[in-house]
């Protein structure tokens, strides 16, 4: 069980950088219209 | 449009564009490239000249296209394009303008195909949420002619003027958006170490482990507390300042206790933690709070919705005069005019302030100000206001008001005012908040008194269980999980509703005003009823077809399947009627369909019985049109815009809710008091004739009385619909509108009124239902807690429990369950 020594604090910074992700992504404006993108998908 | 053959009648054409009915005078010869109007012709053309399909894909048919007679140029001056636009880096220039009508979501295929519709635009951007489109201009290319692409499609471009406000709200948003985000990761994380904290306690833990987790759970729990609880610390310390109990403040005690209690607990090593309890509360009251904010009406700033009126500049007149002898223009921002300037406006401008006609002679479109968009005439010397539309010739005016001095300026700040004005309503749970927290600090001293007489060691300990037990998380959701259901069925029905107070004011609402006889009415003119034989009925049908007038098309309306008399050399006489000749065995006959006016100006006069027929039409406050063969009258046909089907049946569930309806209205009086009396109204509430400042006064009387709704369309509307307990701006209405409004209905008719009501009491049913179950749950909890039965692991099962159920109560009981909106035909 000692490997958790290693594996927790590395999840906890890949937690870390997933959430600094969303972080720069939403001051990047990439949430601000949640309707536009699906639909763009649709069209050619 | 004027046939004088007898054309066959085609079964219902649908529009090539839009999909909408093509009316029977429209129809071409090949049916299938039929428009209802020229808005959808120049579309299809647009459409297809750029080798793209006709509609959008997903068969979403977005109704007929509005056409839009307005002038861009101003959009191509030096000084806009330096203040609103900016230089990329490959030399074009991108531009963010606000269009109107951005309704549907097929509206994003259709504005991001312009560059294949404009050369000059390289690329543009639909921000559908805001009615946002960043275009990226060839410079070379004009912007106006962008600008004048769009309208043609459909929408009407301004440039996109944000205001500080909603700069600032927008920050907002976003910041508790991150909040959220930060929030979940935070709970899931620790509720993963928590669970394996509680698998430890059964089965045993080997204590470095326990100590590491202990210690990663604190770690992963600060974010949460110290920056995404801030919003809950900072409305508790403004509570207490302020003195007024607020739920932010058993909040911030419970959350802020249990975080320093636990902590505590790691850095001795020892002791129970609650910080699965306490992000879990933090995310799920976070969430609550990005609800209530997602349904709030931004208030509506005067100065915005001026801007969303008028033009952005104006061709201001120097004094100087060129060297050609004419007046030199200045184009000026809108902000910069004051009085005792000239302007002139252009046709398809639009004023932008009050003043005098000092040359020019034209038309303008009132609407902004009347309701009326029936064009009226100016010449000079005229007073004419701001915001109003010039559609023929150039005038030059002298300014006398600007900015919020002039009428639409004042409306707008009577707007403000009223809106100010209005009695808050106190929400349900905010009344609650008070007792409550009285409630658990004295329950929290005396359990920490009995427990330090029964047993000291463990007293602290169930005052902290007590104190975060009852931190009221399923209390905070309550309101605000069962209003936006709420909120989000009504929209998926077509009931726009701005935010939770509206939800509150209209359950309780006990009288509504109706504006417009056009809520109540179909909105068109339609044939009433027609005396005269069956001949007489054929002459009709026979001249109207040569015409597309509303009376005309009524005419088909009523009986599009009778192919009527054939007519030769047919005639219309403009503000008369209609005539022309019918081949009546060998003789040649002159027919006529008109008013009385007419009829007796070619010598046709009126017996006493067609009179007294006609009299009993004016009675009913309808329009009469007669029809003569040859020199006597044959036929009487009454036009007017009949009832709606359903307003009747609406009335009746009006009165059944307990609540009183009546009319003010602009229209005619006569006219008004027609449909109050046929819908048996009380004579007392129904009033016509009223001007825009009637109305407000009539409302603010209403409401010192009794809660009121008012229902309006117009931009004329807007101050009234401030000043009433709830605003309703229905189907058609002025954008402008909807900013004074509180709900906005895109169905047509009285019924979504009915059931907005009817939605709003079921849905406040539901908060009351959520609040009981949440105080149930804080009791259940406080109670065990009392009595020392609560741990962690109670506590975190608890909280999600309660939440579940106020989620579960809010999504499977509730108001606005009806069916889903139907496209609306008539």
């Amino acid at each position: 069980m000692e490997i958790l020594v290693l594996m927790l604090p590395t999840a906890v910074l890949l937690a870390a950088a997933f959430v600094g992700a969303f972080l720069w992504a939403s001051s990047n404006g990439q949430y601000e219209d949640l309707e536009g993108p699906p639909r763009r998908i649709l069209n050619d | 449009m004027m046939t004088s053959d007898s054309t066959p009648f085609h079964a219902p054409v649908s529009c090539a564009h839009c999909q909408q009915p093509v009316p029977s005078s429209l129809v071409r010869s090949a049916p299938d490239l039929s428009f209802c109007c020229s808005g959808c012709e120049q579309v299809y053309a647009l459409l297809r000249g750029a080798g793209l399909p006709s509609a959008p894909p997903g068969g979403e048919s977005p109704g007929p296209v509005p056409l839009i007679s307005a002038d861009f140029s101003a959009l191509d001056n030096p000084e806009f394009t330096q203040r609103y636009t900016r230089i990329l880096p490959d030399g074009s220039r991108e531009v963010d303008l606000y269009l109107e009508g951005v309704h549907c979501p097929s509206c994003i295929w259709l504005i991001e195909h312009l560059p294949q519709l404009n050369p000059g635009c390289m690329g543009a951007r639909l921000d559908y949420s805001r009615s946002k489109v960043s275009l990226r201009q060839d410079p070379a290319v004009p912007l106006s002619s962008l600008a004048r692409t769009l309208a043609t499609l459909g929408y009407h471009p301004h440039p996109w003027r944000q205001s500080d406000v909603s700069m600032l709200r927008q920050k907002e948003d976003r910041a508790l958006w991150m909040r959220i985000g930060v929030a979940a990761a935070v709970w899931m994380n620790v509720m993963f170490l928590a669970i394996s904290l509680y698998s430890g306690e059964y089965n045993g833990i080997e204590p470095w482990l326990e100590q590491l987790f202990r210690w990663a759970s604190l770690l992963v729990f600060l974010p949460s507390v110290l920056w995404c609880a801030q919003p809950f610390f900072v409305g508790a310390w403004a509570s207490l300042r302020t003195r007024v109990l607020h739920m932010d403040l058993p909040l911030a005690i419970g959350i802020g206790v249990g975080s320093v209690a636990s902590a505590g607990r790691v850095v001795l090593g020892q002791g129970d933690l609650y910080f699965d309890s306490l992000a879990m509360l933090i995310f799920l009251l976070l969430v609550a709070r990005w609800l209530q904010r997602r349904g709030t009406r931004r208030a509506g700033e005067a100065a915005e919705l001026l801007q969303a009126l008028t033009s952005a500049t104006a061709r201001v007149l120097e004094p100087a005069e060129a060297p050609d002898g004419s007046a030199q223009e200045k184009l000026t921002p809108v902000e910069a005019l004051v009085p005792g300037m000239q302007v002139e406006v252009r046709s398809g401008e639009s004023i932008p302030a009050d003043g005098l006609v000092v040359r020019g002679s034209s038309f303008l479109n009132r609407a902004v100000l009347s309701g009326e968009s029936a064009p009226e005439a100016v010449k000079a010397g005229d007073e004419v206001f701001a915001g109003t539309l010039n559609l023929e010739a150039p005038l030059v005016i002298l300014l006398t008001a600007t900015g919020e001095a002039t009428r639409i300026g004042k409306v707008m700040r009577l707007m403000e005012e009223a809106a100010a004005r209005r009695a808050p309503i106190v929400a349900m749970a905010d009344r609650l908040v008070g007792k409550f927290v009285a409630t658990i600090l004295s329950l929290s001293v005396l359990t920490g008194l009995a427990w330090s007489v029964v047993d000291p060691q463990r007293a602290l300990e169930h005052v902290i269980a007590l104190l975060i037990v009852t931190c009221p998380c399923a209390l905070g959701m309550a309101t605000p999980v069962a209003l936006a259901v709420g909120i989000g069925r009504a929209a998926s029905q077509g009931i726009l509703i701005k935010g939770g107070d509206a939800v509150e004011r209209l359950a309780s609402a006990q009288a509504i005003y109706l504006d417009k006889t056009g809520t109540l009415t179909q909105g068109r003119l339609s044939l009433v009823s027609f005396e005269g034989s069956d001949q007489a009925r054929d002459l009709l049908v026979g001249l109207e077809r040569s015409s597309g007038h509303p009376l005309a098309r009524a005419v088909a309306r009523a009986w599009p399947d009778v192919s009527g008399a054939v007519v030769t050399d047919a005639k219309e006489v403009i503000g008369g009627g209609l005539e022309a000749l019918l081949s009546a065995g060998e003789e040649q006959l002159e027919v006529r369909v008109g008013s009385r006016k007419f009829l007796e100006a070619r010598g046709i006069p009126l017996d006493a019985d067609w009179a007294s027929r006609l009299d009993a039409v004016l009675e009913r406050a309808l329009t009469p049109v007669l029809v003569a063969r040859g020199e006597r009258v044959c036929g009487l046909a009454a036009f007017g815009d009949p009832l709606r089907e359903d307003s009747r049946e609406a009335i009746l569930r009006l009165k059944a809710l307990g609540i009183e309806p009546g009319i003010l209205s602009g229209d005619h009086p006569a006219v008004v008091a027609a449909i109050g009396r046929e819908l048996g109204l009380d004579p007392a509430q129904v009033h016509g004739g009223l001007s825009p400042e009637q109305k407000l006064q009539a409302i603010e009387a209403a409401v010192k009385a009794v809660p009121t709704v008012m229902v309006g369309d117009g931009v004329n509307d807007a101050a009234a619909l401030s000043a009433a307990s709830v605003g309703i701006s229905v189907h058609g209405g002025a954008e402008a509108s909807l900013a004074a409004a509180d709900l906005f209905l895109s169905r047509p008719g009285l019924l979504p009124v009915v059931e907005s009501l009817e939605g709003a009491r079921a849905t406040l049913a539901v908060v009351r239902r959520n609040l009981a179950f949440s105080i149930g749950y804080n009791a259940l909890g406080a109670t065990l807690a009392v009595f020392g039965w609560m741990g962690p692991l109670l506590a975190a099962l608890l909280m999600p429990f309660s939440s579940l159920t106020v989620v579960g109560s809010s999504v499977w009981g509730g108001g606005f369950r009806g069916r889903s909106a139907t496209k609306e035909g008539g």
